[in-house]
């Protein structure tokens, strides 16, 4: 993948076919994370219940939001553009920042699938293909964010 | 493909104002917000989410992400609950681990 020059406003990539798919993949797993793994608070209060229930109420709207706009992302011809062997791809600023929000639901949500292990030192190989999915999306996400936030900080070769 | 995901270069810490709670406690500060640690969420990513959510300086939010990867947690914010559940709300959307609690006087 690379990183072309645009404005303050934008990123552009170039995306290999095998990076694009890989990208769609991931994205297409969303949502993943449970709910219930968002706690408001770790203090028993008086009104737990409530704001806890207005908290998922609020998870769960902006949940729907995204999963809308990233459908419209997966199914709009005009996202990606062919261009040479691959593809361009131009996104906002503020387009990324929720992209990393999918990112590490996909990311967070594949390691809960997993079993919360420990990642350092690196947990054993999975034993099941259905964990050789959860890890490889979990690893993948958590690729695509450290490219995301390096062409936001401008670090990303050109 | 992709760049490496180890771990972030540990910058000397600088710590600015701000980086501790108010001492005080008023009902307009009465709730700390806390990021707690989880081994899934990468460093530079947390650091991210903090300037994003925060506004914060890239020190100052790789101050507080490595206080949450060597101490368990780090607090973030003092205010009000209003503000802090706002926070917490924002912090969560991009599945950090984030809760308020409220500060006893």
């Amino acid at each position: 993948m690379k990183l072309f020059p645009t404005n303050a406003a934008s990123c552009g990539f170039e995306f290999t076919p095998q990076e694009k798919q890989l990208f769609f993949e991931v994205l297409a797993l969303y949502p993943l994370t449970p709910p219930a793994h968002q706690r408001l608070s770790r203090t028993p209060g008086p009104d737990d219940a409530e704001n806890q229930k207005l908290l998922e109420e609020a998870l769960a709207a902006h949940r729907q939001e995204t999963r809308q706009r990233v459908q419209a992302l997966l199914t709009d011809p005009r996202s990606f553009q062919a261009q040479g062997e691959g593809y361009s791809w131009t996104v906002s600023r503020e387009d990324l920042e929720w992209l990393l929000q999918v990112l590490n639901d996909v990311r967070v949500g594949s390691w809960l699938a997993l079993g919360s292990p420990k990642l350092s030192p690196a947990p054993k190989l999975p034993s099941t293909p259905e964990a050789w999915a959860h890890r490889r999306a979990m690893d993948i996400a958590g690729g695509f964010e450290m490219l995301f936030i390096a062409a936001l900080a401008g670090e990303l070769p050109v | 493909m992709f760049l490496t995901m180890a771990a972030t270069v540990q910058p000397q810490v600088l710590p600015g104002p701000g980086l501790r709670p108010e001492p005080t406690t008023t009902p307009e500060h009465g709730y700390v917000v806390i990021c707690w640690d989880d081994p899934v969420n990468l460093m530079d990513y947390v650091t991210h989410v903090f300037q994003t959510v925060f506004g914060w300086t890239k020190t100052k939010a790789e101050h507080h992400m490595l206080e949450v990867h060597n101490q368990g947690r780090s607090v973030l914010a003092r205010t009000g609950l209003e503000k802090a559940e706002h926070y917490v709300h924002q912090l969560q959307k991009y599945r950090l681990q984030a809760t308020l609690e409220h500060v006893e006087e």
